[in-house]
């Protein structure tokens, strides 16, 4: 029981931090940063867990952008029942491209998915009658849930976060039972998951249909709030820093992904020139994390504090 | 019979690994397969395990062709085996890695996974103790919670048993166990194996160690370029003329 009050301790710092930010600016940049923990925990899912290298998780996103876009303003549907139908079209087409894609391993894996992602791409600039092409979709309807219309990014804060504590919480929980065994074990050596049961095509695709579900969903959400989407979006840069958000904090870990999350999304906040050289410092980070720190900011400070009580038991 | 090999043959390009290669293990023995370097042990293996297709022939479980069935689908139907080259999974505690084993028996799935119902703690409970229950079985429960990797060798053989039997299997297939074993390590393995015996769960044993085999199978099968050339008790094999020709060379 006494685990939960972390846990508890956090939803309480969330839901009374507006408060002590009234008014600011970042408060949007704090939407931001939890429509990105909502993707960059599927990420790590099926990229920590089960050890799929995905270089598509942006274009899941613009797919449930997209399809919120154009299902509540082109076709006045409900904005929670057109997030439903984006999540669920956009499993189904993961689910499509996973079974055949997810035999490949490794680079290949890597190259096809990002060629899957290509594809969404220059579909979103194409299919401009629906989409808005390359100019983007334009003056979204806002959110609105059983009346209430969700205007403000203050207004936004709330399900935004809401959502994105469940879609942790649920997660950690599919991550320690034998869900999240079984990704790991596949991760670690198929062969042997394999010959142990493991039905690792299965859990493959299940990984990526969860990551690209859960992208869906902070695609929705995002469109909402942002109000203005463009094929931008499912950019490949897009997907790697989404990577680095789940792998930066901590890999396979929930405070890693809220951590890397913020990071990623802070930056350009506090580096006003950043966006000039974004794929410079994002490729810089990246660099750094492979070479020098695998389990991320938390496993620095997990070996650290090892290091401490190592050294006050001598 | 549990296991049945029947004209099983295995060509790569132009070699013939396996060759037309028929023996049958019974229920509750341990049967060695042996031969020289080179003779198809591990081809046949791979075949057994699926982790190979056989070019022609077929292996019967339980009287069950198996076909095609792949290596999961083969585990679930109660046939488990250890690795030649150890194969931990990384990044988990050598519990879990034994837990792993045990979760093909348990039926929660994502749903009650992620709501973590009733269901799935009560299974995860089960599947804890079932596989400190492993540990302990092969005397390994002091490392339950270190990471698999950091296990010396020996220890990471002996924890490959422990995932082997999670899932209660009828038949385990050791793929050269001893390899890279101490003479004291060794020993604990064949004591292991006897054990195992014991619980009325059948053994193939691939191996070079004659030491070994000779202690603890019932039976021996011989193979040589991927052909039988024996198979009988170990004084008999110990005896026969062919196979110290196989082993030692014509002089």
């Amino acid at each position: 029981m006494i685990r939960i009050v972390p846990y508890l301790l956090f939803a309480l710092f969330i839901y009374l931090l507006p408060a002590l930010l009234a008014g600011s600016y970042w408060i949007h940049v704090l939407v931001i940063i939890g429509t990105y923990v909502i993707a960059a925990t599927g990420v790590d899912l099926v990229v920590g867990f089960a050890g799929q290298l995905s270089l598509c998780q942006a274009a899941f996103f613009a797919l449930g952008a997209y399809a919120s876009a154009i299902l509540t303003t082109t076709y006045r549907v409900d904005p929670v029942f057109a997030l439903l139908i984006g999540m669920l079209f956009t499993g189904l087409v993961a689910y499509g491209v996973g079974a055949p894609v997810l035999r490949l391993k490794g680079y290949y894996l890597a190259i096809a998915t990002l060629g899957f992602g290509l594809i969404i791409q220059s579909c979103l600039v194409t299919l401009a009658q629906y989409t808005g092409g390359p100019d983007g979709f334009r003056d979204i309807v806002p959110l609105k849930i059983a009346g209430y219309t969700f205007k403000t990014d203050e207004q936004y804060y709330y399900p935004i976060w809401t959502v994105g504590m469940v879609i942790l919480l649920l997660t950690r929980n599919i991550a320690r039972s034998k869900i999240g065994r079984a990704m790991l074990a596949l991760r670690g050596d198929d062969v042997a998951a394999s010959a142990m049961g493991v039905d690792i095509a299965r859990y493959k695709v299940q990984a990526f249909v969860l990551s690209a579900m859960y992208a869906s969903l902070a695609g929705s959400l995002y469109a909402h709030s942002n109000r203005f989407i463009s094929p931008q979006m499912a950019d490949l840069s897009r997907s790697v820093e989404m990577i680095i958000m789940a792998v930066l904090g901590g890999i396979r870990t929930v405070f890693g992904v809220l951590i890397g999350t913020t990071i990623i999304k802070s930056i350009p906040e506090v580096l006003e020139s950043f966006l000039d050289y974004q794929m410079v410092v994002t490729g810089a980070i990246l660099i750094v994390l492979l070479l020098y720190m695998p389990q991320g900011l938390i496993g620095v400070v997990r070996a650290a504090i090892a290091r401490l009580r190592l050294r006050g038991e001598r | 019979m549990i296991l049945e090999i029947r004209g099983l043959t295995r060509f790569f390009q132009r070699l013939t690994a396996v060759n037309e290669l028929s023996f049958a293990v019974k229920q509750g023995g341990i049967k060695a397969l042996i031969g020289p370097n080179g003779a198809g042990k591990t081809t046949t293996f791979n075949m057994v395990t699926g982790l190979l297709a056989p070019s022609r022939g077929s292996v019967f479980f339980k009287g069950e062709e198996l076909a095609t069935l792949p290596p999961h689908v083969r585990a679930r139907k109660g046939l488990s085996r250890t690795f030649q080259i150890v194969r931990p999974f990384a990044e988990m505690t050598v519990l879990e890695n034994v837990m792993v084993g045990c979760d093909m028996r348990t039926g929660s799935g994502l749903f009650s996974a992620a709501l973590r119902l009733p269901r799935c703690l009560r299974d995860e409970r089960r599947v804890r103790h079932k596989a400190m229950e492993g540990l302990e079985f092969v005397g390994l429960a002091a490392r339950a919670n270190d990471p698999a990797t950091s296990l010396p060798m020996g220890e990471q053989r002996v924890m490959e048993i422990a995932r082997a039997l999670a899932s209660d299997p009828e038949i385990v297939l050791f793929d050269e166990p001893a390899a890279g074993l101490n003479e004291k390590e060794t020993d604990q393995l064949a004591k292991n194996l006897l054990r195992i015996k014991e619980r009325g769960i059948t053994v193939l044993l691939v191996e070079h160690d004659m030491r070994l085999v000779m202690r603890v199978s019932d039976e021996v099968v011989v193979i040589n370029y991927g052909s039988l050339i024996a198979e009988g008790t170990p004084s008999e094999i110990r005896n026969n003329p062919e196979v110290i020709t196989a082993y030692l060379g014509k002089s």
